[in-house]
């Protein structure tokens, strides 16, 4: 145990190395500083701000910036890479670790994190606790009942609960304790906490925590609760359940002693992500809800770039992640008596070579950045443009051709589909809605950006039938100062369609010129407007910014999955394969990605990478960004398939034979592991597409004059008039997302059914 | 199933049993101890009406204070809070601009306005019951002025300006340096400091005011030992929040992080009401701190807290709760601070030796009918109906008109008329092509890029619609978001841009605006910083900011004031935008509520008392 323990602890050391440096050099890279505030503020002067510049040290280049820190972490420490204004030390001395100073909040960075730590780990604890509390029973009762109403309810709950963006859930949970006043409305104590009894004072700490859990765990619930119904339908089917059957045991013992105790093994090495994910999940909902943890410190301090605030909240993640890995392992080898943990050895030399290679890493981008002064900068250019645009085209093409050729040849996987309801409808769904985006500009009445500042806040207009047509009712603002419209008596406006709209001529396709929308008004006033959907703030249709906005949504997660797919598969295929140095150098890589809190990650990312682009740029980045998160979990996966695919005969047969090994991974590995992927990918691009508008509701997703889901949600909830005026129809593109999220959910869990009979969740 | 319902009742009872004693706790208002202190002799009677002690007041603030230490404080909600503990030596009356006494009683002014004698309160007292004397103001002022030393004692200097270095750089040494000489102190007795400046200097009055006195008596050590910029820092007020001394109306109580900031009455205040009871009356005031503005308008429309600022769009739906929660909106008129989109018109290389701004393009930005034209092509009305519901304004001057005392009505405005704006533009050598898409004169068409900080909906508002609004007239503009450092560093350091929006805060005495009007400033952002002014206007308006500084005649100073704001209307280095109308609301329980034009509407806190319960 103990040298298991050990391995795991010096493991974090090059973990803790590579991302602390990663993250350092996307801050170094990301414009601004911590002193840009001060610098655009009228009464600090220049001179006030170069000293700040160099008592804070940020007149240094980036290594020296980084060495410091380093030294300050690191228990043993050298008087060299001491800041300027520091005591003499000697070359090489012992102290404790500094973490640095907060420079916002002047205190040291450590006091800090201690004064967030224990609501964040309340919040965290008690989410997990509920998460088990409530998934497990649920699951076992679903798989109990297999296919009884109970089972349909709680499975078709899940799905819904999973498919609500976070953020949003929060910000109705914040609403709901607002109007009602069941609830505080944040924070993690009242007001007066301090002058109440102690009692009181645990109820308070317990009202203030429930909303934020809640919020917090409905996703997990749902997902965990999955999990264990399928692990527990696996497991009652296996021989040994047979044997006890047939050895005349009580229904309830076999249940709950045998099938039970193995079936909740897989939930209980969950625990470790669960409570590493717990951080990046608490991030959005801490700050929605204006819960005072590590996470609303840790945004703040990105947006703000404290940087030490920054790397002090990386290295607590991924100590976290540690953290919960060793406690899942240490628990399953406890539930699990066949499991054991002394097994493998220290890997003493594989970790010295990931050290070194992280020492020359460090050595190469610092000898870089001082020979070409511009070399970040063309770093950057080139990685974005070159990288974006080359990769995104072919593994496009290489996808679209994949996921053809999958859905129609293999295993008749469409007609079973479509014999199953929920799949034809899930199908039926989504064929609908990418019909919608790809044909956005016919359909649109209006382009997305059109507007109309008399009619801001427009509901949607009534359309009725009256003479063998068509007609709009017309509406007046009877009070511009709340946005309130009345239809007009009598008044009513012809629709058309097919009708020719010369102010826009947009390209079908971007090549055929064309300027016929489905249905218009016929009016001489050219403010005449139909909203089906209403207008938003600027009096731009909904309707019509949701259909060019579904272009964005829906096509991100397309794009992402693919991408993330065919790395995945690659890297996993030929991990797998070739084994040896490539898969140990692959898999840690790996294992580096996955440790990394992925929000905090792709703020950094996000704030390096893109202030200079505009919305169609930005598109691609995000698109990037979530892939590059993303494609680590499916290589682990298609790895471990394609480790043992590599052992079997006729691959043994094929390489015995002088095969290619490319020829190998696309003729033997791709069709074997071709359905794990077209059910990942469908199950993944939910992920994509809550992930841009979660990127949105940050600030850091599609911008205007563009318009996505994402945007157009995060817009209607950063407005407060939203709900508070009752425009309930700008919650539209909310409706849109639950929907497409819903519909990919059922269809890949459809699919998974067709691809893979035995596995029945 | 029985199982379950024992669990079920146990909880039940258990929860029944925490909301009762959560009830009782909260009837129960905390007892506080003022203390038994005779007033001071030099003590400040209020003419407020008299109150009665008692109740609490919650604020909601959207950032933790970032240090307690007034010296080295950089942003608003650490001053607004650290304005609470601690008293200037004048402050300025919120109605009539002019200043009043603050730890000052009362003051003199010789020497042709070079001379300044202030007379301190005889007896007031920091909150630790250590008199207040000339010895705290001389050394607050020792404090800012301190040079910067190395170990035999010289003085460093810097090596690029030449100039003296400080100890403890904060924008007060600038401040108090008139006509390039800092402001010179002396204590006449214990009661008594002298002021002398280098030559007249008509904001003295407003601008001593800025700096709040120290308590020499708990920061000597530090400003010695050179700890100074890590004093009063939030750790202290988080484990001693008695080590932080107050000569304000409140004193620090305590402070948790994330949650709140809790204040009680300085048992020592300078004031008290005309029954001889120290203000102020509140129990405690606490801050609660919320991250997103939107939680801490829904906290003050339900009830949660006493007094807040209401966005001019909020406004529709607040007061549909004034009646449940009961409290009151005051309308505040124009905000105070101005809000506009600029071009770059810096003519200036970078390092590589390249313009910072393409040559056509800083010969349209340059041209100014190019400039009005845009203006006039800007549809502010509609931006007014839609965006803020009709409470706002259009914004014609470089001083919003919230600041009455120095706002000039009278100057060049421009009124949306987009078939103007092109015939402007044609005038100018510019013409359409097919498309509609304008050309200038050597036939570039005429697109730029346009860059916005993210993160609000009504500047993303504004930006979309000005980019309509250029595409009505044939101008391509590109949009684009970016943070607010990476548009400081371009603004600031890069050039790299076209066009931009930004804000400015506005209020108080115009010398407060130098670094943006004055050509050598460094706010001056559509090109700043520059050795001799560029053009004839710009000249002119550095004349009249070095005029205005020396002119004591009241009149004669807004006559100057008002010349430079004609100046940049016609001129139009900035096209301003609209100013929203303010709103501040609070609960009707507090009494003494008293509204000034710009300041906070609790800026007599100190006077504000609960309403007996009927």
């Amino acid at each position: 145990m103990l040298k298991f323990i050990t391995r795991r602890v010096l493991s974090l050391i090059p973990l803790m190395l590579g991302i602390s440096m990663l993250v350092f050099l996307l801050m170094y890279l990301a414009p601004g500083d911590f002193l840009s505030e001060a610098r655009n503020s009228k009464d600090i002067s220049p001179e006030i701000v170069k000293m700040e510049e160099k008592r804070l040290g940020l007149d240094k280049p980036w290594y020296v910036q980084y060495a410091r820190w380093l030294n300050g972490v690191s228990p043993i420490k050298t008087g060299l890479l001491l800041p300027d204004n520091a005591q003499e030390r000697p070359l090489v001395y012992f102290g404790p670790p500094d973490f640095g100073y907060s420079w916002s909040y002047k205190i040291p960075v450590l006091d800090l994190i201690g004064q967030r730590l224990f609501p964040t780990l309340a919040l965290a604890l008690a989410s997990t606790f509920l998460v088990y509390m409530v998934a497990i029973p649920l699951g076992v009762v679903a798989a109990v009942k297999q296919n009884s109403f109970f089972d349909r309810l709680s499975a078709f709950l899940a799905y819904a609960s999973l498919s609500i963006p976070y953020f949003f859930l929060a910000l109705l949970a914040v609403l709901f304790a607002a109007t009602t006043g069941l609830f505080p409305t944040g924070g993690q104590v009242s007001i007066l906490h301090d002058f109440m009894s102690p009692p009181a004072q645990l109820w308070d700490y317990i009202m203030h925590l429930a909303l934020p859990t809640l919020v917090l765990s409905l996703g997990s619930i749902a997902s965990m609760m999955r999990v264990m119904r399928g692990n527990f339908l696996d497991y009652s089917k296996l021989d040994f359940v047979t044997t006890a059957r047939a050895k005349g045991l009580s229904e309830k013992s076999i249940m709950f002693r045998h099938v039970l105790r193995n079936a909740i093994n897989p939930i209980i090495t969950s625990f470790g992500f669960a409570f590493a994910g717990l951080l990046s999940g608490a991030l959005l909902v801490e700050n929605v809800m204006n819960y005072p943890g590590l996470g609303q410190l840790i945004y703040s301090a990105i947006v703000k770039q404290d940087q030490y605030v920054v790397m002090a909240g990386v290295v607590i993640g991924c100590a976290m992640l540690v953290l919960g890995q060793l406690i899942a392992d240490i628990l399953l080898a406890l539930a699990d008596p066949r499991i054991r943990l002394d097994t493998e050895k220290v890997p003493y030399r594989a970790l010295s070579i990931i050290l070194a290679l992280i020492l020359a890493l460090t050595v190469l981008l610092t000898w870089a950045s001082e020979t070409f002064p511009d070399f970040f900068k063309l770093l950057k250019t080139s990685a974005t443009y070159l990288g974006a645009g080359i990769l995104a085209l072919t593994i496009i093409l290489l996808a679209i051709g994949l996921l053809w050729a999958a859905l129609f040849f293999k295993k008749n996987l469409l007609p079973q589909t479509i014999r199953n309801a929920r799949g034809a409808t899930a199908l039926a769904v989504l064929a609908l809605m990418y019909l919608a985006a790809i044909l956005a500009p016919f359909i649109a009445p209006y382009d997305p950006s059109t507007q109309c500042l008399d009619k801001s806040f427009h509901p949607p207009t009534a359309v009725f039938f009256k003479d063998g047509s068509l007609r709009v009712k017309v509406y007046q603002n009877i009070d511009p100062s709340i946005a309130e419209y009345k239809p007009v008596e009598g008044k009513s406006l012809k629709l058309n369609f097919f009708v020719r709209d010369h102010a826009s001529n947009y390209k079908i396709f971007g090549i055929v010129p064309f300027n016929i929308r489905l249905f218009g008004v016929e009016s001489a006033e050219p403010d005449a407007r139909i909203y089906l959907l209403g207008s938003d703030s600027l009096g731009r249709d909904v309707f019509s910014r949701l259909l060019y906005g579904a272009r964005i949504s829906l096509s991100i997660g397309f794009i992402g999955i693919a991408i993330t797919m065919v790395f995945g598969f690659l890297v996993g295929g030929l991990s797998g394969y070739f084994g040896g140095a490539f898969d140990f150098v692959a898999m840690r890589l790996v294992e580096f990605l996955m440790a990394i809190p992925g929000l905090y990650l792709l703020l950094a990312m996000r704030s390096a990478l893109a202030p200079h682009f505009d919305s169609a740029q930005m598109y691609l980045m995000i698109v990037i960004i979530l892939s590059f998160l993303g494609w680590a979990g499916t290589a682990r996966v298609i790895r471990g398939m394609s480790l043992s695919l590599a052992k079997s005969q006729y691959v043994q047969a094929a390489r015995a034979m002088g095969e290619n090994p490319v020829k190998i991974i696309l003729k033997h590995f791709l069709p074997n592991v071709l359905s794990y992927l077209i059910v990942g990918a469908t199950l993944s691009i939910p992920a994509y597409i809550l992930g841009e508008a979660a990127l949105s509701f940050l600030g850091l997703g599609i911008q205007e004059p563009s318009a996505s889901w994402g945007l157009m949600l995060a817009q209607a909830q950063n407005d407060t008039k939203v709900l508070m005026l009752g425009f309930w129809w700008l919650l539209s593109p909310g409706v849109a997302i639950f929907a497409a999220v819903l519909a990919f959910n059922m269809l890949g869990d459809v699919l998974r059914d067709i691809a893979d009979p035995k596995k029945d969740t | 199933m029985a199982k379950h319902g024992i669990i079920c009742n146990k909880f039940c009872a258990a929860a029944a049993v925490a909301v009762m004693s959560v009830v009782s706790s909260c009837q129960k208002a905390p007892e506080i101890e003022r203390g038994e202190y005779p007033l001071p002799k030099g003590v400040e009677v209020s003419k407020c009406t008299p109150g009665r002690y008692g109740g609490i007041f919650v604020l909601a603030a959207a950032q933790e204070p970032k240090t307690f230490n007034p010296l080295i404080c950089t942003d608003a909600y650490s001053s607004n809070i650290i304005s609470m503990m601690l008293s200037p030596l004048v402050s300025v009356d919120p109605f009539t601009n002019e200043p009043i006494p603050a730890l000052a009683q009362s003051w003199e002014i010789g020497d042709g306005g070079k001379k300044y004698t202030f007379k301190l309160r005889e007896g007031a007292k920091f909150s630790d019951g250590v008199e207040i004397t000339a010895d705290d103001v001389i050394f607050t002022f020792d404090t800012i002025f301190a040079p910067l030393t190395d170990e035999s004692g010289k003085t460093l200097t810097d090596k690029e300006t030449g100039k003296a270095l400080l100890r403890y750089p904060s924008r007060y040494a600038g401040q108090y340096t008139i006509g390039g000489e800092a402001v010179k102190y002396r204590k006449i007795d214990k009661y008594t400091v002298e002021f002398r400046t280098s030559k007249v200097y008509a904001p003295f009055m407003v601008d001593i005011g800025f700096v709040e006195i120290l308590p020499m008596h708990k920061l000597k050590k530090y400003a010695d030992d050179g700890s100074f910029q890590q004093a009063l820092s939030t750790k202290t007020a988080i484990s001693s929040p008695e080590e932080i001394v107050s000569s304000g109306p409140f004193s620090l109580f305590s402070y948790k992080p994330g949650e709140r900031l809790v204040l009680r009455p300085n048992p020592h205040y300078w004031r008290a009401d005309s029954r001889g009871n120290r203000l102020p009356y509140i129990d405690f005031l606490i801050y609660k701190f919320v991250a997103d503005a939107n939680t801490s308008t829904i906290l003050f429309a339900t009830g949660q807290c006493d007094a807040s600022a209401i966005a001019a769009d909020e406004y529709a739906w607040v007061k549909n709760y004034a009646q449940t929660y009961d409290f009151k909106i005051y309308e505040r008129g124009p905000d105070s601070g101005i809000f506009f989109i600029w071009f770059n018109q810096n003519p200036g290389k970078g390092p590589d030796g390249k313009p910072y701004l393409r040559p056509k393009k800083y010969k349209w930005f340059a041209n100014r009918n190019f400039r009005r034209a845009v203006m006039m092509a800007i549809d502010r009305g509609g931006l007014i109906k839609g965006v803020w519901f009709g409470r706002a304004q259009k914004l014609h001057s470089i001083i919003s008109p919230a600041n009455k005392k120095w706002y000039n009505p009278d100057v060049r405005q421009y009124a949306y008329d987009p078939e103007g704006a092109r015939s402007l533009l044609l005038k100018e050598g510019f013409s359409y092509d097919a498309q509609g898409q304008l050309v200038d004169s050597e036939g570039n068409a005429v697109e730029f890029d346009f860059i916005v900080a993210d993160g609000s909906k009504n500047s993303s508002n504004m930006a979309t619609t000005f980019v309509a609004n250029m595409k009505a007239i044939g101008i391509g503009v590109k949009l684009k978001f970016m943070d607010f450092g990476t548009i400081i560093s371009k603004i600031d350091n890069t050039f790299d841009y076209d066009a931009a929006m930004m804000g400015f805060t506005g209020g108080g005495d115009p010398s407060g605006g130098k670094a943006i009007y004055r050509s050598d400033g460094f706010l001056h952002v559509w090109n700043p910083r520059q050795k001799s002014p560029a053009t004839a206007w710009e000249k002119r308006i550095d004349e009249i900011m070095d005029l205005q500084e020396i002119q004591m005649n009241p009149e004669a100073r807004k006559n100057l004031i008002f010349e430079m704001q004609r100046i940049f209307s016609d001129e139009l280095p900035l096209l301003y935008l609209v100013t929203p109308m303010s709103y501040s609301g609070i609960s009707n329980k507090w009494n003494n509520v008293r509204v000034p034009p710009i300041a906070s509407i609790i800026w007599n806190i100190d006077e504000l008392y609960l309403k007996a319960e009927n």
